[in-house]
């Protein structure tokens, strides 16, 4: 056999390798319920980093900061976070205890995650929102972070096949023409993809860092605005490398129910 | 004529600022000290001003005290003896009128003044814990002049919280950090994305040509 076919086939496999990992990476914060009410008025919430459609998880170290934000104040939870596991890997979750009315955004900063199959340092500020006891304000608020999906479709109370729009911000300013990847927790293992191209969907947003997109199935929605940061963060060799900076959106979408 | 055009005009401008329909109310009741405090709001974020607020036996549907909510939907009434002596479940409930009734469950142990330190979780924001001066005991709520202090030092506090908001918005926001200094190497992250890109096109058309 002649080694040129060989080198040929170990390139390509290499490019799609690196290719699906490279598309499908996705900081995870997911509340046990979307809504609090009355009736429950606690939650377990998973932290995680993962590839949510295909189910494969990667270890999450311990977050940089894990913080709810709710009626003008910002509580630090880093310290509430217990090790657990989500797909097979090292993982963190807490219970919160809702004692007000308010619009809840959880958000976690990971640890930068050195990936050597697209050289990069990865760092996805993820954020979560969880109504609790009818409030229905504040969902719409920037919380000044880094990079961060700003909602323009209320966040909570979707059915599946609404669309969801939110607004891209970087260092507080809009990103024009921002990708947007989107992918479904598939949690059950329910679907599979036609192809790989199927697994992450992808849209821009428009020159006002607005993007839109129709969330067809019922359950949790991934949203990851991914944009180069300005920084650079040492590998582990010590050389200075790229940083790619993630703000992920998760909203849950219901089903509709019968009567 | 006149009259009775200006009689719907006011009529219709009524219902145009209510808000009627559409909008949910919702209450939300707590223990604070010894009394039940709260808000009562419209979804779209209107606060109900001026509704009446029932303080009801949840088991009997006996209604043990009444209030109203101020002009930004807040209201505290005080608990009622006979809750406090049965350790009653309380149902709270705003009553707007029009439709508009909402309730919530106030059960005995989130205002039983002993029993709610014990309960809370950790997990609470610091500024809605329940300052230890306002924990006192069952016993001690029966003393008039113990009760005007409370009273003062409650809504010392409250106004307090009020005030220190801004500031404590002001130090979250001031806790994010500063990254302009880092643009001066944002040129050069660039310059090495477009190269990769280069690279792989590159690569690519050196495959196809094979």
């Amino acid at each position: 056999m002649n080694s040129k076919p060989k080198l040929m086939l170990m390139i390509m496999s290499f490019l799609i390798l690196t290719a699906t990992s490279a598309f499908a990476h996705f900081g995870m914060v997911i509340p046990s319920s979307h809504i609090v009410t009355q009736q429950n008025k606690s939650i377990d919430l998973a932290l995680s980093f993962s590839h949510p459609f295909e189910l494969i998880g990667m270890n999450l170290t311990k977050p940089v900061a894990f913080s709810v934000y709710a009626n003008d104040s910002k509580t630090d939870l880093l310290g509430t976070l217990k090790k657990a596991t989500v797909m097979d890997h090292d993982s963190w979750q807490t219970a919160y205890h809702f004692k007000r009315p308010g619009v809840y955004q959880f958000v976690m900063e990971p640890t930068p995650y050195w990936e050597p199959a697209e050289d990069v340092s990865i760092i996805h500020y993820t954020k979560t929102i969880v109504p609790a006891f009818g409030d229905d304000q504040g969902w719409d608020q920037p919380l000044n972070l880094p990079t961060e999906i700003v909602p323009l479709t209320r966040p909570f109370g979707n059915y599946a096949g609404n669309s969801f729009s939110g607004q891209v911000l970087l260092n507080g300013e809009p990103v024009p023409y921002a990708e947007v990847e989107i992918e479904l927790y598939n949690q059950q293992n329910t679907f599979k993809a036609p192809s790989d191209y199927h697994i992450t969907q992808v849209v821009k947003a428009d020159k006002n860092g607005v993007f839109s997109f129709t969330c067809p199935k019922a359950g949790w929605w991934g949203f990851a605005a991914l944009n180069e940061a300005d920084y650079t963060i040492k590998d582990p060799e010590g050389n200075d490398k790229n940083v790619e900076l993630g703000a992920v959106l998760w909203v849950y979408f219901d089903p509709y129910l019968a009567n | 004529m006149r009259m009775i055009a200006v009689w719907l005009f006011l009529i219709s401008s009524l219902f145009a600022v209510q808000p009627v329909w559409g909008h949910k109310t919702r209450v939300f009741a707590y223990g604070d000290g010894e009394y039940i405090s709260g808000e009562a709001a419209f979804s779209g974020g209107k606060m109900a001003k001026d509704i009446e607020i029932l303080v009801i036996d949840s088991a009997s549907g006996t209604e043990l005290s009444t209030g109203r909510t101020d002009n930004t939907g807040q209201f505290s009434i005080a608990i009622p003896e006979k809750a406090i002596v049965e350790k009653l479940d309380l149902l709270v409930v705003a009553n707007g009128g029009d439709g508009h009734r909402a309730e919530w469950l106030l059960e005995a142990e989130a205002y039983l003044p002993g029993d709610s330190a014990s309960s809370t979780p950790k997990l609470t924001e610091p500024a809605l814990v329940q300052s230890p001066a306002v924990n006192i005991p069952t016993q001690k709520i029966a003393e008039p002049e113990c009760l005007t202090q409370k009273q003062f030092e409650q809504q010392l506090d409250q106004s307090l919280k009020q005030q220190l908001q801004p500031i404590k918005h002001m130090l979250t926001k001031s806790q994010e950090p500063d990254m302009s200094f880092r643009e001066v190497l944002g040129s050069i992250g660039y310059l090495i994305g477009v190269a990769g890109i280069i690279a792989y096109l590159k690569s690519r058309k050196g495959e196809s040509n094979e």
